[in-house]
C-alpha cells in the first residue's frame, strides 16, 4: 500500500485529501499542520508521497520541501498551491517539487494525482525510495 | 517597410538592444567561467541574432554586419565546431563594448559614429581561421538515441507553463535534455497550444520515460510518435552560413519584421510590444526555432507550427515617459495633502456637530410653553386685560420657538450629513492612499540589473589591477525608485573600484597576512523600515586611520593637536573630504582619490546618507542609506516654539518625558539617562540661529533650568543616539517632501519642507546633520 503524508494548516483540506487518499487505497501515515511537523513526520515515516500546502505557520511549505529534500533527495513532494503563489511555486519546482496542484480543486483532481503516483512504480510493491537509475550523464 | 517611421521605433530599439547587450555581457561572463556552457552559448547566439534582426530593420548596417558575423561565430561554437578560447572571448568583449558605445551615442546624438568595421574585420579574420580548422574540430554529440517525448496537457489545467517547467525539471534531473518545443523561455506558449515536446538523449525504457513525464494534469505522454507535420528545414542548411561570413542578412527578415500595424498616433508613449524584434520563427533561419537542434544534426526538427508560433507576443508592459510619472507623483502628493486637510476639516466639523441633548430640551420647553398657555387660558375670565397680554406674549414665544425648533432639525440633518461625509472622506483617503502607493510602485524597480553590471566592472578591475577578486551579490530583488537607481550607478561604481583598488591587497600581500589569495567584494541591498540600505563591503586591508590623520593635518584640515583628540570614527570620516586620498600610488582605476566627496554629495542629493566602517586588516564597509522614495515620507510632527518641525520616523526611536532632576551635565553637555544609556540632550537652539541670534520666542530658561518636564524625542542615525527636546508633540503623518533648495535655499540641518493639512509649513529635520552638529558642539565644549 502506498503511503501518504498530508501537510496543510487547514483541517478541512487535510480531511479532504485524507478521505480521497483512503478511498484510492492509500495509507495516510501522518498529517502535519506546519512545515516543522512535516519534516519530522517525514523523517519518521518516509512516505511515498507528501502533499504540501505552501502558506503555513512556523515553517512554510517551500522551506519544508527544501528540508525534506535534504533528508531524502528522492522525496516526492506535491505542492498544493493557490493562484497567487506562482513565484513560490517556481522556486519549489526548481528545488525539486515532484508535482503541484492548484487550489481550489475537487476530489477528482486529487484522485487523478494519487492514481498517477500509484500507477507508476508502485505496482511491483518496491520500497518508496527506488527510482529510475540515473541514465545518461 | 514603407508606411511607418523608423525614428518612432528608435527608442524601442535602443531600450531593447541595451537590455540585450546587458544580457550578452552576462552570458559572456558565464562563458568565461565555463566555456562549454551550452545554455549561455545558446543565449549569446539568440541575443546576437536578435540584435542582427532589429538593427537590419533599423538600417544600421554596421551593427547588422558585425552581429551577423558574431552570429556565425556563436553558431560554430554552439555546434562544437570550434572551442571558445581566450582571444575569441576578448574579441567578443571588445565587440560588446563597441556595440554599447555605438548605441549610447545613437541615443544621445541621434547617430552612432563609432566605426565598427575594424572589429568586423577582426571577427571575420577569426572566423576564417575557424573555417580552415573546422573539419578537424567537428565533434558532434552521439544522437542515435535521441528520443522525442510528446506531452499533452489537459485543456483545463492551470499554469501549463509551470507544469511544463516541472516536467522538464523532473526529466532533466535524470536525463540529458537536448531540446524542447516550445523552448524553455517560451513555455507560456503552452497556454494556447498544450503540446509540449522534449528531445532527450536516453536509453531508458519508454515506460520509465512516461512515468517521468506524467504529472497531474497531463492527458497523455507519447514516446516517439510519428511526425505528422513536414519538417520545416533541415538543420544542415545552417552550415551554409558558416562559410559565407559576408552573406547579406536574409531578405525575409526585414520583410517579416514590420508585422505589427504601424502606429497611427505619434504619441511618445506607446503600448506596442517591442516591434523591432525579429520574427521568432523564420524558415530562413531554422536555428531560432530551437537553437539546440542545429547543434545536433541527427535530432529530429521540432514540428513547425506556423499558425500559433508566429503570433506576436502580447505586451505585458507599458513604457512610460519618466516625466509623466513625475507629474503623476506630484499630483498624488498633492492629493495626500488634500486628504489630510479633509481629515482635519471633518474632525473639526464632527466636533462642531457633536450630539447634544438640545432637541429633547427643546421638546420639553415647547411642552412647558403649551402648558403655560393652557393655564393662562383658564384665568381668561378673571383678569381679562392682564392675561390677554400674557397670552399674546406666550403665543409669540411659541412661534419663535417653533422657528428655533425647525432650525434645530436642520442641524440634526446637518449632523447626519457630516456623518456620511466623514465616511466618504475615509473612502476617499483609502483611494488616495492606493493611488499614492500605486504611483510609487510604478516607479520601483529591482536593483538587480544595476548590481549585475558589477560582474563586468569586477572582471575589468581584475584584469587591470592583477588582483584576484570574487564578487558576491545579495538582495538583488530589493526595489528602489527608478530615478535613484539611475543616480546610484556612478557612486556605486566608484565605491566598488575604490574597494578593489585601495581596499583589497594583491594576492601575495594577502597570503602574507594569512588571508586567501582572492579578495572578496560584497554588494548587498536590503529594506530597513522606510529605507533601503546598500552596502559595499570588502575584506581588504581596511583604512589606516593614522595615515588619514597625518594626511588631514598635512592638508591643513585640522591642527595636529585637534587631530589627536578625534576618535577613530571621526578620523575615518575625513575620507569624505575633497582631495584626501590615502592610496600610496595613483592608478587609473580610482583616479586620484577625488570622488569620495562627490559620492557623498550625490547620495545626499537623494536624501540619503553614506557611512563608512573599517577595521584595520579586516576590511571596509560602505553603507548607503536611501529613502524608499524621493517624495513621500512618514514623519513625527513636533512643535518647537511656534514652529512645526518634522522628524523622519526612520530616525525616531522613542519619546520620553524627562524631569529637570534627570538632566545631568557631562563635559558641559546636557545629558540624560534612558534605561541605563546616557544620551546627550539637544534643543534646536543649540543647532540653529534665527537671524544671527536665539529664537525670538525664547523666554524660559534652557534645558534643565525650568522646573517643567521636557518632552524628548530620542533620535538616532544608526550609530549615535541623542535626545531632541521639543515643546509639543503634534502627531505622526506622511508628508510630501519639497525641496528647500528649489523653493528657498539650502539650510544646513534641514532636508526640506512640507505643507501640512492646515496650510502650515513644516520644516523637515535632517537628523544626521543635527546629530553631527550637536556632536561638534560637544567637541567644542569639551575642548573649551
Amino acid at each position: 500500500m502506498r503511503r501518504l503524508l498530508v501537510v496543510d494548516d487547514a483541517i478541512f483540506m487535510r480531511r479532504l485529501i485524507k478521505d480521497v487518499a483512503r478511498e484510492a487505497g492509500w495509507e495516510v501515515v501522518g498529517e502535519a499542520g506546519n512545515g516543522i511537523e512535516a519534516v519530522n513526520l517525514y523523517r519518521e515515516h518516509r512516505p511515498d508521497l507528501v502533499t504540501m500546502d505552501v502558506v503555513m505557520p512556523m515553517m512554510n511549505g517551500l522551506d519544508a520541501l527544501r528540508h525534506i529534500r535534504i533528508v531524502d533527495p528522492e522525496a516526492r513532494v506535491v505542492m498544493v498551491t493557490a493562484l497567487d503563489q506562482k513565484p513560490t511555486l517556481m522556486e519549489a519546482i526548481r528545488d525539486g517539487a515532484h508535482d503541484f496542484i492548484v487550489k481550489p480543486f475537487d476530489r477528482e483532481r486529487i484522485l487523478a494525482l494519487l492514481n498517477k503516483m500509484g500507477g507508476t512504480e508502485a505496482d511491483d510493491g518496491t520500497p518508496p525510495q527506488q527510482n529510475s537509475p540515473s541514465a545518461a550523464n | 517597410m514603407s508606411g511607418f517611421d523608423l525614428t518612432e521605433l528608435l527608442p524601442f530599439y535602443l531600450d531593447e538592444t541595451e537590455e540585450q547587450i546587458g544580457a550578452l555581457n552576462d552570458a559572456l561572463l558565464r562563458l568565461e567561467q565555463q566555456p562549454a556552457d551550452d545554455a549561455s552559448l545558446r543565449e549569446a547566439f539568440r541575443i546576437v541574432h536578435s540584435i542582427k534582426g532589429s538593427s537590419t530593420v533599423m538600417g544600421l548596417e554596421g551593427v547588422s554586419k558585425l552581429t551577423h558575423n558574431l552570429e556565425t561565430f556563436f553558431d560554430l561554437l554552439r555546434s562544437g565546431q570550434r572551442q571558445l578560447d581566450r582571444p575569441a572571448l576578448d574579441l567578443f568583449f571588445r565587440c560588446l563594448d563597441e556595440l554599447r558605445d555605438y548605441h549610447r551615442q545613437l541615443r544621445s546624438e541621434g547617430q552612432g559614429s563609432v566605426d565598427l568595421s575594424g572589429l568586423n574585420t577582426a571577427v571575420i579574420a577569426h572566423l576564417e581561421r575557424a573555417a580552415t580548422a573546422a573539419p578537424a574540430a567537428v565533434a558532434q554529440p552521439d544522437m542515435k538515441d535521441a528520443v522525442r517525448i510528446v506531452i499533452e496537457f489537459s485543456p483545463t489545467l492551470q499554469w501549463p507553463d509551470m507544469k511544463a517547467k516541472l516536467v522538464l525539471n523532473r526529466v532533466s534531473s535524470k536525463l540529458r535534455v537536448l531540446s524542447t518545443q516550445p523552448p524553455p523561455d517560451r513555455l507560456e506558449d503552452l497556454e494556447a497550444d498544450r503540446t509540449f515536446t522534449i528531445w532527450v538523449d536516453t536509453d531508458l525504457e519508454h515506460e520509465e520515460l512516461r512515468a517521468l513525464a506524467d504529472a497531474e494534469g497531463v492527458l497523455s505522454v507519447a514516446i516517439n510518435p510519428p511526425i505528422q507535420e513536414p519538417v520545416a528545414a533541415s538543420p544542415m542548411v545552417e552550415a551554409a552560413t558558416i562559410v559565407t561570413p559576408f552573406e547579406p542578412p536574409p531578405p525575409t527578415e526585414p520583410a517579416a519584421a514590420p508585422e505589427p500595424e504601424p502606429e497611427p498616433e505619434p504619441a511618445p508613449v506607446v503600448t506596442e510590444p517591442t516591434p523591432p524584434e525579429p520574427p521568432r520563427v523564420d524558415v530562413a533561419t531554422p536555428a531560432v526555432v530551437a537553437p539546440v537542434v542545429a547543434a545536433a544534426p541527427a535530432a529530429p526538427t521540432p514540428p513547425a507550427r506556423p499558425s500559433e508560433a508566429r503570433k506576436p507576443k502580447v505586451a505585458e508592459t507599458v513604457r512610460v515617459d519618466v516625466d509623466r510619472l513625475d507629474n503623476l507623483m506630484n499630483l498624488a502628493g498633492e492629493l495626500v495633502i488634500s486628504r489630510s486637510r479633509f481629515f482635519e476639516i471633518s474632525k473639526d466639523l464632527e466636533g462642531l456637530f457633536r450630539e447634544s441633548n438640545a432637541p429633547s430640551l427643546a421638546n420639553e420647553a415647547r411642552d412647558r410653553i403649551d402648558e403655560l398657555t393652557r393655564g393662562l387660558e383658564s384665568y381668561a375670565g378673571t383678569d381679562a386685560s392682564g392675561t390677554e397680554r400674557l397670552t399674546a406674549q406666550l403665543k409669540r414665544l411659541r412661534e419663535n420657538f417653533a422657528e428655533i425648533h425647525a432650525e434645530l432639525d436642520l442641524i440634526r440633518q446637518g449632523r447626519e450629513r457630516v456623518g456620511s461625509m466623514v465616511e466618504v472622506i475615509h473612502q476617499l483617503s483609502r483611494v488616495a492612499d492606493g493611488i499614492q502607493k500605486g504611483v510609487l510602485e510604478t516607479r520601483m524597480v529591482p536593483i538587480g540589473p544595476l548590481f549585475e553590471r558589477f560582474h563586468r566592472v569586477i572582471r575589468d578591475l581584475k584584469v587591470s589591477s592583477g588582483k584576484e577578486v570574487n564578487l558576491h551579490i545579495d538582495g538583488e530583488a530589493t526595489e528602489l525608485d527608478k530615478r535613484m537607481i539611475d543616480e546610484l550607478g556612478d557612486p556605486l561604481i566608484h565605491m566598488v573600484r575604490n574597494s578593489v583598488d585601495h581596499g583589497l591587497e594583491g594576492p601575495e600581500a594577502r597570503e602574507a597576512v594569512g588571508k586567501p589569495r582572492s579578495g572578496n567584494v560584497w554588494l548587498a541591498a536590503s529594506h530597513r523600515g522606510n529605507s533601503v540600505v546598500i552596502t559595499v563591503r570588502d575584506d581588504g586591508r581596511g583604512i589606516d586611520t593614522e595615515r588619514v590623520r597625518v594626511k588631514a593635518v598635512a592638508s591643513g584640515l585640522i591642527s595636529e593637536e585637534e587631530s589627536r583628540r578625534l576618535s577613530e570614527r571621526q578620523l575615518v570620516n575625513f575620507i569624505w573630504h575633497p582631495g584626501l586620498s590615502t592610496a600610496e600610488k595613483l592608478t587609473d582605476i580610482s583616479g586620484r582619490g577625488v570622488g569620495m566627496d562627490i559620492v557623498k554629495s550625490r547620495i545626499e542629493n537623494l536624501n540619503g546618507t553614506v557611512d563608512v566602517r573599517t577595521e584595520l586588516g579586516k576590511g571596509t564597509t560602505f553603507s548607503i542609506r536611501l529613502p524608499l522614495t524621493l517624495a513621500i515620507m512618514p514623519v513625527l510632527l513636533v512643535q518647537i516654539y511656534d514652529e512645526v518641525y518634522a522628524i523622519p520616523q526612520d530616525h525616531v526611536d522613542e519619546i520620553v518625558e524627562v524631569g529637570p532632576a534627570q538632566v545631568y551635565r557631562v563635559h558641559g553637555m546636557k545629558t540624560t539617562d534612558i534605561r541605563g544609556k546616557i544620551i546627550s540632550l539637544v534643543r534646536l537652539d543649540d543647532v540653529f540661529v534665527w537671524g544671527g541670534k536665539g529664537h525670538p520666542a525664547r523666554q524660559n530658561g534652557a534645558l534643565g533650568e525650568s522646573s517643567e518636564k521636557h518632552t524628548i524625542v530620542v533620535v538616532q542615525n544608526g550609530e549615535t543616539t541623542i535626545g531632541l527636546a521639543v515643546d509639543q508633540l503634534i502627531g505622526m503623518q506622511e508628508v510630501v517632501l519639497k525641496s528647500l533648495e528649489t523653493n528657498y535655499r539650502s539650510v544646513p540641518c534641514l532636508s526640506g519642507a512640507s505643507v501640512l493639512g492646515d496650510g502650515r509649513v513644516a520644516l523637515i529635520l535632517d537628523v544626521d546633520s543635527v546629530i553631527e552638529r550637536s556632536g561638534r558642539e560637544h567637541e567644542l565644549s569639551t575642548v573649551g
